[in-house]
């Protein structure tokens, strides 16, 4: 296990870097700078620009810089939009608003889903059974910017009962709408992905050997299916985070959060290249070590995976 | 050692759905049996059992059973259905409606702007009801109706044209590594875990917002690759497993006694027999692309003006959301139906395709 | 609970339906049959025959829906257990009726260790603390021949073999001494070296422990070996019942008769092996008549006009057939008015 640990992480190193220098390749070459707006800059200040930010040297020297500082001091750099703010003091300051929001928002999606599911499951092809998973159905076809405002229309604006916008601090009802707008597919994922595993699970012999031995069907399920049916919820977690990471990017967008999300479209935005290439990498690295964390908890949980 | 990933569920189950016995008689079910999925197995199948057991069984072929199957799940049914009359619609909607009305999606009334005023649904401009905006204008003036349709259009366009894309990509892919198999398979699949756990769509934005082609059409076909090439991976997945459980069987082995060249084999005899599986997966792949596409171009990486996807109407829609719900809801509303009917047909074949475990 | 003349069980007309996509399957369809206590049942046939679902039906395992147990009596010494709630049903499963199952691999939970599910048995129902069910635990591995039992407890399903691993289930089945245990073709899924082994075990432990065993399978040899009487179903009936002896000397069904002849004879001459021709029936749709009809050697027009009767041959034996004293005779048995 051990062994597997190290070369994976042997992996992913390479993997960063090569997602930073794809990112970094992409935005050099594509056409357009930070700088330029409406207008075209007069040739002296565009000169006086470039120079500062070191843009007139040849691409390799950019590339080596970038990268020396990346790798030796985890410097990321400076905004080129924001100016004097630290690509890292950015990353730090919006992603506590984020990580509140996607692990809210996934946790109460654990909860709901799972339950349901489950439930689901054992009543199968009861009115429960059919109701909850035509909600499911709804949760996953009812796209989250769809949603959102449809939410923010009946609670904020009609009903009044809960801000339609801004970060409120943690906890705050700001948190309220938002994560439940990013919740709501996920929810209904792992409902469908659970009451799945679960039927499948309950077919099982070792089920029908559990049954045989005269437990209660609460035994039964609690004690042996939930950990088989679990499974694929398990292994879901890691797509799922994936797509967190773009779901919150539309509810910063929506609810005008001041998350890591927002920070990225605007830079994408304003080709502001060390913040691009810092969000780029931290979304990387977190998601490989997230993956591998997953994978880890799967040889946990189940005793047949050997490594 | 071999120090795979653990097999997470998805991937298991595609190799053990495979293959099951084509015509086997009812009374003798095994739950690991195998399905042959394709037609050209049926044939095979039938000819190697014996004349007796042909005349008791009787021989059905699994499109025409999958068919039934699916016939009999009414949601499905209604998935079927709804996503035709929405294809329908959105083909030849706008045509009807500049046939009938006169307007088109571009269509302002008037360049006075003055006049210009947003009607909500089935009102005309003195404020009474009147059929000509059944779904209300924008803004600008233009009606919603027309601008809703030519939406699905796009919409579907990029869904249909995008899934085929990483259809080509992952089937291709999953083929070649699972028939190839040894070192090149054990390579081709740890790219692909790679690429799985990486922020995919991260790397799109940034290519979208970076390389905003000039024209519409040229955004569309970035568009194409950069959606295609986000969903090929669990395509090529699935691909591999069935290949490499097809690999072994008599058919594939009487196509290489007999000299066929590995290419011919793996395209023409291996791929169809994958069908089903790719097929259930392509149908769950367009809704997930129409989201995806839908959510760019909420961003405004995706579909520019003056072409509209139901992702960049709902975008203009929220816009004004407090006075004017409606620019946001139909366009919504008609995406989630959508999506939903698409969904509920992937799931209807999956069950048709895959049979469960009788009973007895 | 009275001794009932020395039965433990008996079933009465049995039926088990099952609601399928193509149809009403009758699986079960009238099965009666007598187990005495001390005794080993064998209940024969081929896939499909019913034998599977006769088991589950009488420990009501029967999965509903699709499935039903429509009418008929299960009585256990004296209660019948179609009857009883489903607690009270749940209290004899395990206890005094222990099920071991034809796949050894699936059969057991592979995410725990089989410590915890032998333990799982007597805590629930003898009562024990987690230390005497570990002991009791080790004690039974150690019975059913697993080595180092003591360690090996704490291991996982799938580090054993095959073989090992239906002795864990004969392990956990027996943990609370039932009186009656119900093996599920227990060799099924195993290499012929250990179907031997396995089978002596549970005559070893049925010996010692006095349990009385119904036996499922296909194989005629192990029923030879192993069991004083035997029923052979087909199509969810009961074709023959008899002692084993006179079943395999003196059958009185072409059915039965059909079975003794596929078996291969190592002392016959090189030749073609005997099949009985056709495929079982599909039990959706039965055509009216004997179900073995299409594929008798001995068949006759009133085969597929009229149901046949159940025919007593002699005191122990009775078989489903419209000449079965006839091949009763042909067989060589004697005792049967003619």
């Amino acid at each position: 296990m051990f062994r597997f640990i190290i070369r994976r992480l042997f992996i992913t190193i390479p993997t960063i870097l090569v997602v930073i220098t794809l990112t970094w390749g992409l935005i050099k070459l594509a056409p357009g700078n930070f700088y330029s707006g409406e207008k075209k800059l007069p040739a002296a200040i565009e000169k006086n620009i470039r120079e500062k930010y070191g843009l007139d040297k040849p691409w390799y020297q950019q590339y080596g810089k970038t990268m020396w500082n990346i790798l030796r001091h985890g410097d990321f750099g400076t905004s080129l939009k924001y100016e004097g703010q630290s690509v890292n003091g950015i990353i730090a300051r919006s992603l506590p608003v984020s990580a509140a929001v996607g692990i809210l928002a996934y946790i109460l999606a654990l909860l709901i889903g799972i339950t349901a599911g489950s439930i689901a499951a054992l009543k199968q092809n009861s009115r429960w059974d059919y109701s909850s998973m035509a909600l499911a159905m709804l949760g996953i076809s009812v796209p989250n910017f769809v949603l959102g405002p449809i939410l923010v229309l009946v609670f904020s604006l009609s009903l009044y009962w809960l801000p339609p916008s801004r970060w409120g601090g943690f906890p705050s009802k700001n948190l309220i709408l938002p994560v439940l707008t990013l919740s709501a597919i996920y929810m209904a994922y792992i409902a469908r992905l659970t009451r799945a595993g679960m039927l499948e699970v309950l077919r099982s012999d070792y089920i029908r050997t559990a049954r045989s031995k005269g437990l209660s069907e609460k035994d039964v399920l609690v004690r042996h299916a939930l950990r088989g049916g679990l499974m694929p919820v398990i292994s879901y977690t890691g797509p799922a985070l994936a797509f967190l990471l773009t779901g919150t990017v539309v509810v910063e967008k929506l609810f005008a959060l001041p998350g890591l999300g927002n920070y990225f479209i605007q830079a994408s935005l304003n080709r502001d290249e060390p913040l691009i290439i810092g969000i780029v990498a931290f979304i990387a690295i977190t998601l490989l070590l997230m993956n591998l964390l997953v994978d880890i908890a799967y040889a946990f949980l189940d005793p047949r995976v050997r490594y | 050692m071999n120090e795979k990933r653990p097999p997470h569920p998805g991937e298991e189950k595609s190799v053990e759905s495979a293959l099951t016995p084509l015509g086997t008689p009812p009374a003798a079910p095994r739950e690991a049996d195998i399905i042959h999925l394709g037609p050209e197995m049926a044939v095979a199948e039938a000819d190697v059992r014996s004349a007796e057991t042909r005349e008791i069984v009787r021989g059905t072929s699994l499109w025409k059973d999958a068919w039934r199957r699916l016939l009999k799940n009414k949601l499905a049914v209604f998935g079927l259905v709804v996503v035709a009359l929405v294809t329908v619609a959105a083909i030849i909607g706008p045509a009807v409606i500049k046939r009938i009305s006169g307007f088109t999606p571009d269509y302002i009334p008037t360049n006075d702007v003055r006049l210009i005023k947003a009607f909500p649904p089935f009102t005309g401009p003195d404020g009474r009801f009147s059929w000509s905006h059944p779904m209300g204008t924008d803004t600008a003036g233009r009606d919603q109706l027309a601008r809703v349709l030519q939406g699905g259009q796009i919409s579907l366009f990029v869904g249909i044209i995008s899934t085929l894309v990483s259809l080509l990509i992952g089937v291709s892919y999953g083929a070649v590594a699972g028939y190839l198999g040894g070192r090149l398979d054990n390579f081709m699949m740890r790219l692909v875990d790679v690429l799985y756990s990486l922020p995919y769509v991260i790397v799109v934005i940034v290519l979208l917002s970076m390389f905003r082609s000039q024209t519409a059409r040229g955004q569309l076909i970035l568009l194409f690759i950069a959606l295609g090439s986000v969903s090929w991976l669990t395509m090529a997945r699935i691909v591999r497993g069935q290949v490499l459980s097809l690999k072994n069987q008599e058919f594939v082995l009487a196509a290489r006694a007999t000299g066929v060249s590995t290419t011919r084999i793996i395209f023409r005899h291996v791929v169809p027999n994958t069908l089903g599986p790719v097929i259930v997966y392509a149908t769950l792949t367009i809704p997930q692309i129409m989201l995806t596409e839908a959510f760019l171009s909420f961003l405004g990486f995706g579909v520019q003006a003056p072409l509209a996807s139901w992702g960049s109407l709902s975008a203009d829609g929220i816009q004004n959301i407090g006075i004017f719900p409606w620019q946001l809801i139909f366009p919504g509303v008609t995406m989630a139906l959508t999506l939903f009917s698409l969904n509920f047909l992937g799931d209807g074949l999956r069950d048709a395709l895959d049979p469960q475990m009788r009973t007895f | 609970m009275n001794q009932n003349n020395g039965q433990l069980l008996e079933v009465r007309d049995l039926r088990t339906y099952f609601e399928t996509e193509d149809g009403l399957v009758k699986a079960v369809d009238g099965i009666s049959f007598v187990l005495k206590r001390g005794d080993t049942l064998g209940i024969v046939g081929e896939s499909g025959s019913g034998k599977s679902v006769t088991n589950l039906s009488i420990i009501r395992l029967i999965p509903d829906p699709p499935g039903k147990i429509v009418s008929g009596e299960v009585i256990f010494n004296g209660q019948d257990l179609l009857l009883l709630p489903g607690k009270e049903v749940r209290k004899i499963r395990g206890r005094r009726i222990a099920m071991i199952f034809q796949d050894p691999m699936t059969s057991l939970n592979p995410f725990m260790k089989i410590s915890r599910q032998l333990m799982e048995m007597t805590q629930l129902h003898l009562g024990h603390t987690r230390e005497q069910a570990y002991q009791h635990a080790v004690k039974m591995l150690d019975t059913v021949g697993i080595p180092d039992a003591s360690e090996r407890a704490n291991n996982y399903p799938h580090e054993f073999s095959g073989g090992m691993r239906q002795r864990v289930m004969i392990a956990m089945a027996l943990s609370c001494e039932p009186e009656l245990l119900i093996a599920d073709e227990p060799t099924t899924a195993l290499d012929v070296t250990i179907q031997a082994q396995i089978l002596e075990l549970i005559k070893k432990l049925k010996h010692e422990t006095g349990t009385s065993v119904i036996l499922i399978t296909h194989d005629l040899g192990v029923v030879a070996g192993m069991t004083d009487h035997v029923i052979v179903m087909y199509a969810g009936k009961v074709f023959e019942q008899a002692p084993t002896a006179e079943l395999f000397s003196t059958p009185g069904n072409p059915y039965t008769k059909g079975l003794l002849r596929s078996v291969p004879d190592p002392t016959a001459e090189q030749g073609q092996l005997y099949q009985i021709p056709g495929l079982p029936p599909d039990v959706a749709h039965r055509p009216p008549g004997c179900p073995f009809a299409p594929r008798c050697d001995r068949v006759e027009e009133i085969c597929h006009r009229e149901f046949p009767p159940f025919v007593q041959l002699n005191a122990d034996q009775c078989s489903l057939c419209h000449f079965a004293r006839e091949v009763y005779a042909e067989s060589g048995g004697v005792g049967a008015d003619l």
